[in-house]
């Protein structure tokens, strides 16, 4: 143990010595967190800019166009009078959607003419919120005046309503866009920040593009290199729990599961990233290479997670690679919890991530053994 | 050093030392497949979903037929009462639970019902709970409408959903087709950032003479040169590789893509004056890739970030690219359409290459 404490100790001398390692653990973190924090503070995206392309003028027109403007999530930033100037919004970006409301909209006169909403799909998730609201507002207002007609004995009350759906969603009742993009990019954006700092760490160790003269010099250099990983799994985890911290008790979002277990998985991830950069190092000897080979492990992790688009349909090779990268696990293990899960699902994930320290690490401090022994 | 002295000798450097070579070509290679793979099949398919049938007539049974045919779910199993389907969710072996009442048919035929059918959807992966949901009702929708109109009901789909939606410029709303043309501008400017600032950071370990003002534009031409072919390469090639929706208004691409390079460069070029080594700038500029991808606004709009991080978000290059190059790439924009982004590219061009030049001048001083 004295040689992991004396690793753990030379380390952080080392990280304070060295100032962009101490940005990257101390400055960084609370620089990016902070700029994302800030950024999802708002919950949910709102005030979507919305065109009214309104070819009626009635009454039922200028109700779709103020319950509209009414809904927190929708904001009219302009009215036109052909589809066309309209189009030019959305494609300078000045408007997200555009609503068509037909002629006789709710009357006989529109024969059947439906209102329209375009919605740009490029920025999918901000294009989508928008039409899923304006549906939502449109339909009510269509439905309000069709009662209060159908009432009068006006128009069509033999047309039914379809039996309603009710949804309740588990983990994100609110369906918070806050809570769910920032369950993904607190560790997502120290998945990377500490992979490179192991890197960093590991790198220092090198002489000559080799670890020759560290083993030989080390008594007890497996002891030494856990010590010295050590510092970076604590701060990632410190971050980490930072971040959850800021989630719960700051934003007011719950885990239906345990906290605990996802702040037990944080360590796990964070051992994971300090073995694979390890393994990569001990691979590579070379500083820079290693950090390319983090960047394509870490960098792009969240895409090959599934916690935007699930990868059952994908194919064979990102299938097997997202399974090869330890945040896939890590978020099945926190998205788990956050929904409330069983132990066993729990139990599956932090065992494979307790696999990157024995495999990877294992295979790291074996190419660094064998440096020594050819040397 | 003469400015096409500076410009072939920093191309020469940049294709000949193997860091740079590996960050400025090999890398952008390697993502423009490595990054869309996941995302390749476009929309979520085959999600478990278990079944609760407290109906068991054959419009329940048909429904849940039905939902074994279609491509978003896969019916995992049918239990008898919501404590077991929870149970079945709890052990990750289901993404949501269907349930349809007793009274499911009777509500169906009479139209009254608002309790036949309730989803509870896994939402903590929000766009998928977003994605189930929506398939699973429109299956519900489409198989009470069949069945009503089979006993000679009325046009029940029209009435309940007197609302069209069109999606423009992803008419298909996938994923990749969403997520890789506006993750390719961060690639672009990523690999173009780290090889510049890896070039000076490099240049001044090295102590090497002092740089003059022609050597320095010299250098930003070439850096400018090695973005501007990694952006074309994307923007033709690899979209039409790809099958990206592409080619919306290339005569503009020329003029965009120019301005785009030309910030990042300056850029990394102004970054890699503050740094003593090559690794020193790529271990600072690593961790800034995936906050400035979602900083550019592209998962969450910059009108709805607080005003003074919008601001902020504008002064990396990359958002200014996402939203010209989407803008013109996809949407097929006119040139009256991208005067803002690009108006902001040529002004961040201007100011990082004053700051690197700046910069590159002092470094030399202090050196003297």
């Amino acid at each position: 143990m004295s040689a992991v404490g004396a690793g753990f100790r030379a380390e952080i001398a080392r990280i304070g010595r060295t100032r962009v390692d101490l940005i990257l653990l101390t400055l960084m973190p609370l620089i990016l967190l902070g700029s994302m924090a800030a950024m999802l503070f708002a919950g949910s995206p709102y005030g979507l800019k919305t065109v009214i392309v309104d070819h009626d003028g009635g009454a039922l027109g200028r109700a779709i166009a103020r319950d509209i403007a009414a809904s927190h999530g929708l904001r009219i930033v302009a009215r036109s009078a052909d589809l066309d100037s309209a189009m030019a919004m959305i494609r300078s970006e000045r408007a997200v959607a555009a609503v068509v409301i037909p002629h006789g909209v709710g009357s006989r006169v529109a024969d059947g003419a439906p209102v329209e909403i375009f919605h740009q799909a490029v920025f999918l998730s901000t294009g989508a919120l928008a039409a899923t609201n304006l549906r939502a507002v449109i339909t009510a207002t269509l439905l309000r005046a069709r009662a209060r007609d159908a009432g009068l004995g006006q128009v069509a009350g033999a047309r039914l309503p379809l039996p309603g759906i009710a949804v309740t969603i588990l983990g994100n009742p609110t369906t918070s866009f806050e809570w769910y993009l920032g369950l993904l990019l607190g560790p997502g954006i120290l998945h990377l920040m500490i992979a490179v700092t192991c890197v960093s760490s590991i790198g220092a160790l090198m002489e000559d593009h080799g670890f020759a003269a560290f083993v030989r010099r080390t008594p007890a250099p497996v002891a030494t290199l856990v010590g010295r990983l050590l510092p970076h799994i604590a701060a990632g985890t410190l971050w980490g729990i930072i971040w959850m911290l800021w989630l719960t008790l700051a934003r007011g979002y719950r885990p239906e599961g345990s906290l605990m277990l996802i702040i037990v998985g944080l360590v796990l991830l964070f051992a994971a990233t300090a073995a694979l950069a390890l393994l990569l190092v001990a691979a590579t000897r070379e500083v820079s290479t290693s950090l390319s080979g983090a960047v394509i492990l870490a960098g792009s992790a969240l895409a090959y997670s599934g916690a935007s688009l699930p990868l059952t349909g994908a194919g064979l090779f990102a299938r097997v690679w997202s399974q090869i990268l330890p945040l896939t696990h890590f978020m099945t293990l926190q998205m788990d919890q956050v929904m409330g899960v069983a132990a066993m699902p729990f139990l599956r994930n932090a065992a494979v991530l307790l696999l990157y320290p024995l495999v990877a690490g294992g295979a790291g401090v074996l190419l660094i053994r064998r440096a020594e022994a050819r040397a | 050093m003469s400015v096409r002295a500076a410009f072939e000798q920093t191309l020469l450097t940049i294709l000949t030392t193997r860091d740079l070579v590996a960050v400025a070509v090999l890398s952008v290679l390697l993502y423009a497949f490595y990054y869309p793979a996941p995302y390749a099949h476009q929309t979520a398919t085959r999600l478990p979903v278990v079944v609760v049938d407290g109906d068991h007539s054959p419009l329940s049974r048909r429904l849940v037929a039905h939902l074994g045919q279609t491509r978003a779910v896969a019916v995992v199993g049918e239990v008898a009462d919501m404590p077991a389907a929870r149970a079945v969710m709890r052990e990750r072996g289901a993404e949501a639970i269907l349930m349809l009442s007793p009274d499911f048919t009777r509500n169906a035929l009479s139209g009254r019902g608002t309790s036949g059918v309730a989803l509870w959807l896994n939402g903590t992966y929000l766009l998928r709970a977003e994605s189930v949901g929506a398939g699973l009702a429109e299956v519900v929708v489409d198989t009470i409408e069949e069945w009503r109109a089979a006993r000679g009901g009325v046009a029940a789909r029209q009435a309940a959903m007197p609302v069209l939606v069109h999606p423009l410029f992803n008419t298909t709303g996938g994923y990749r087709d969403y997520i890789f043309p506006a993750v390719a501008n961060i690639i672009l400017q990523q690999t173009l950032l780290f090889a510049s600032a890896r070039l000076i950071a490099e240049r001044r370990r090295r102590n090497p003479a002092p740089v003059r003002l022609p050597a320095a534009l010299g250098m930003w031409m070439a850096c400018t040169v090695i973005g501007m072919l990694a952006a074309f390469f994307y923007f033709g090639f690899i979209y039409w590789v790809q099958d990206m929706p592409r080619g919306g208004n290339m005569p503009m691409l020329l003029v965009a893509v120019p301005a785009f390079a030309g910030a990042v460069a300056a850029l990394g070029l102004a970054v890699g004056t503050f740094f003593r080594n090559g690794d020193d700038a790529l271990k600072i500029l690593l961790p800034t890739s995936v906050p400035l991808v979602f900083l550019a606004g592209f998962a969450w709009p910059l009108d709805a970030m607080p005003r003074w991080l919008a601001t902020l978000a504008w002064a990396s290059p990359a958002t200014g690219g996402m939203h010209l190059f989407i803008r013109l790439n996809q949407m097929g924009a006119r040139a009256s359409e991208v005067v803002g982004p690009l108006g902001i590219l040529l002004l961040l061009t201007l100011v990082y290459l004053g700051v690197f030049v700046f910069r590159i001048g002092r470094v030399a001083r202090m050196r003297a």
